[in-house]
């Protein structure tokens, strides 16, 4: 069978491309062929979509014909742009749905109702839904909420919630089938780590933490370091990370904009809040 | 994953990775190689059929690459990554994804990434490796391949090196490298790299069937910026006016030479040499000259010294200078006076450039030779089989 999936999937990694990856993982190997188109232009996709709203829908006209299957992720900008009004986001559910009415088999995906700019709620998205073999949420929570909004006219759609499996397994059970080996746990511990550290490295932050350096000998940790991994001295308002992020900027050149921003000299923030050191 | 592979592909990183795949293959691993259908690393087109083949004992997956139509945008971000500037995680990753993207490459992994032990990804900096480095981080290994350039600083990069269940290090220059760049993974360690050691060499064969009459020193590799070759054919030009050196200047590989007119009757140009003449090219030289600063491990010079040919290398490489301190093989210069220098040396006293380049041959011997690279890598498997 040859699927379109419209929407996005990793990268930047969140759980609704997550979630669409795992979909389209399990369609390839139900034997499908997957052709993906993104909204966000730094997605993994086949194409691209050159706008969103109301050009996005009409792009995804021109797509939807010879393929047997459609899913399709909505997301801020599919179909509706984030800051859209009223008036904009009825045109592009609209057209949105008389895209979708040329194409077959359709699985419309609203992770959550924040995904659709207004919500699931209205005549115009109605009309959308109408379109849509089914609509699949996130969990059951979403789903209530979505037949909430929707009212009683979602008595003639198909409304599931996507199976908890699809989600990437990186909470996986310590103990598969109660019984626990070391070498399930060790896959676990180092799943867990790598997308924590994933989640962590992209900021510039993440060279205050100090793990990578506790395993390096000879790389002594700092003051700010340490502070920042004592569970007592962990900080906890705006002020107190500001302040983190000037004491090390006299080192650290990636935040040498945070000093620059808070227009204070990388040395004289360093005679303030290092006193014990001088240069 | 390797973004290419195979026969008529030029590159240090990915000539490690065939000759690593076909070693761990021959040792009884299963080895499949996800790669694409390009072998031009400056169009990614798509010159190879899609499909399986092999390659010896090793499967081979192509998967078609997808260029991207704007390149107007990616030539933006290019410029500020060069010049310095930082991208916000957006823009660098339109920058990866803007010169080619490889989708079924990443969909094949997705859903078969649980078939295999560990994945080994590498050279750093593409697409093929920081799009799909995040699909199953506890069993994928990096080979980064790093250099001390701009890309090396992407957030992407510092991601991949700190969430991979190991790295791997070519050198230990690399290592310190990646320290100073990014949280490195916990579990990673230099396995080295290795060449294959030649039989037998064909010095004057190897003459005859190029009519090349004058001595020369050698350039091998890319012709390109990135690899120093402009500034080496001015340094080159300067040197052999100044010293009035015998040597003509013969290169091999691939790219455009592009050769300046006055220096057209002493470059020779032999473009890319079939994989068994190369080992000769390097016996013929007086000295390879190795101008590049970014090198994380540097093929070349071993072969050079294997070839007991002496090495005459920039200094900006610390991997380079590193390699040659360790062996005692090797000189390093600073500008185009020092390598005019280095190049009086090797014409006026040979035999004492010949006794360098002994020690390098001996250095390559005992330290990088396939089977203690592979035993090192297999130690590093050991983790995830």
């Amino acid at each position: 069978m040859k699927v379109l999936v419209v929407g996005s999937l990793p990268p930047p990694e969140r759980a609704r491309s997550e979630a669409l990856r795992a979909e389209v993982v399990r369609r390839l190997a139900e034997g499908d062929t997957v052709e993906i188109v993104a909204p966000d232009p730094v997605a993994t996709a086949h194409r691209y979509l050159a706008a969103g709203g109301l050009p996005a829908c009409l792009q995804v006209a021109t797509m939807v014909s010879g393929f047997d299957s459609v899913i399709v992720q909505l997301q801020p900008g599919l179909p509706v742009r984030a800051r859209a009004g009223r008036l904009e986001r009825s045109v592009c559910l609209f057209a949105f749905a008389v895209a979708l009415r040329r194409a077959h088999r359709v699985e419309v995906r609203l992770e959550r109702l924040e995904d659709l700019p207004g919500g699931a709620g209205g005549r115009a998205a109605l009309r959308l839904w109408r379109c849509a073999e089914r609509v699949v949420t996130e969990d059951e929570e979403q789903r209530a909420r979505f037949l909430d909004e929707v009212g009683r006219q979602a008595d003639r759609l198909v409304v599931t919630s996507r199976p908890a499996a699809e989600v990437v397994d990186d909470e996986g059970a310590w103990a598969d089938g109660g019984v626990a080996s070391v070498e399930n746990v060790l896959e676990l511990v180092r799943r867990r780590a790598a997308r924590e550290r994933r989640a962590l490295v992209p900021s510039d932050a993440a060279h205050l933490a100090g793990w990578d350096r506790l395993a390096a000998p000879g790389l002594a940790m700092t003051d700010a370091d340490t502070a920042l991994l004592a569970p007592s001295e962990v900080p906890r308002k705006p002020a107190d990370l500001a302040r983190i992020a000037l004491a090390a900027a006299d080192r650290r050149p990636s935040l040498w904009r945070f000093a620059r921003a808070a227009r204070l000299a990388r040395r004289g923030v360093y005679a303030v809040l290092r006193p014990g050191r001088t240069d | 994953m390797t973004p290419r592979y195979g026969d008529g592909v030029v590159g240090g990183s990915e000539a490690v990775v065939r000759e690593a795949a076909q070693g761990l293959a021959e040792r009884g691993y299963d080895v499949e190689v996800l790669t694409t259908c390009a072998l031009d690393h400056y169009t990614w087109a798509n010159e190879l059929p899609p499909g399986t083949t092999t390659d010896g004992l090793v499967t081979v997956r192509r998967f078609p690459t997808i260029q991207s139509r704007d390149n107007g945008r990616w030539r933006f971000f290019q410029e500020r990554l060069l010049s310095g500037d930082r991208l916000d995680e957006t823009e660098e990753l339109s920058w990866i994804n803007g010169r080619f993207r490889v989708p079924d490459l990443y969909l094949h992994l997705s859903g078969n990434a649980e078939k295999y032990a560990a994945v080994v990804f590498s050279p750093y900096l593409f697409w093929s490796t920081l799009y799909c480095i995040g699909i199953a981080p506890e069993r994928t290994i990096l080979m980064p391949c790093l250099h001390d350039e701009p890309y090396a600083y992407l957030r992407a990069v510092s991601a991949a090196l700190a969430s991979s269940a190991a790295v791997w290090f070519l050198s230990e220059p690399e290592h310190q490298l990646a320290h100073r760049l990014a949280p490195v993974a916990a579990h990673h360690s230099v396995i080295g790299a290795a060449v294959k050691i030649p039989e037998s060499y064909d010095r004057e064969g190897f003459r005859k069937r190029h009519d090349l009459k004058r001595p020369y020193v050698l350039y091998a590799g890319r012709r390109e910026g990135g690899k120093g070759w402009q500034e080496l054919m001015v340094s080159y030009g300067i040197a052999i006016r100044r010293h009035y050196l015998p040597f003509d200047l013969v290169t091999i590989g691939v790219g455009d030479a592009q050769t300046p007119p006055s220096l057209e009757d002493r470059i020779v140009d032999l473009g890319y040499l079939a994989p068994a003449e190369v080992p000769d090219a390097f016996a013929a030289a007086g000295a390879f000259l190795q101008p590049s600063a970014n090198e994380s491990f540097s093929r070349t010079i071993m072969e050079a010294w294997l070839a007991e040919t002496v090495v005459i290398a920039n200094r900006q490489s610390d991997v380079v200078t590193w390699h040659c301190e360790r062996s005692g093989g090797g000189l390093v210069y600073g500008d185009e006076l020092e390598l005019g220098q280095c190049l009086r040396f090797v014409a006026e006293a040979p035999e004492q450039a010949a006794q360098l380049a002994r020690k390098g041959r001996d250095y390559v011997l005992a330290n990088y030779r396939w089977p203690s690279v592979l035993d090192a890598m297999e130690r590093s498997l050991g983790a995830f089989l």
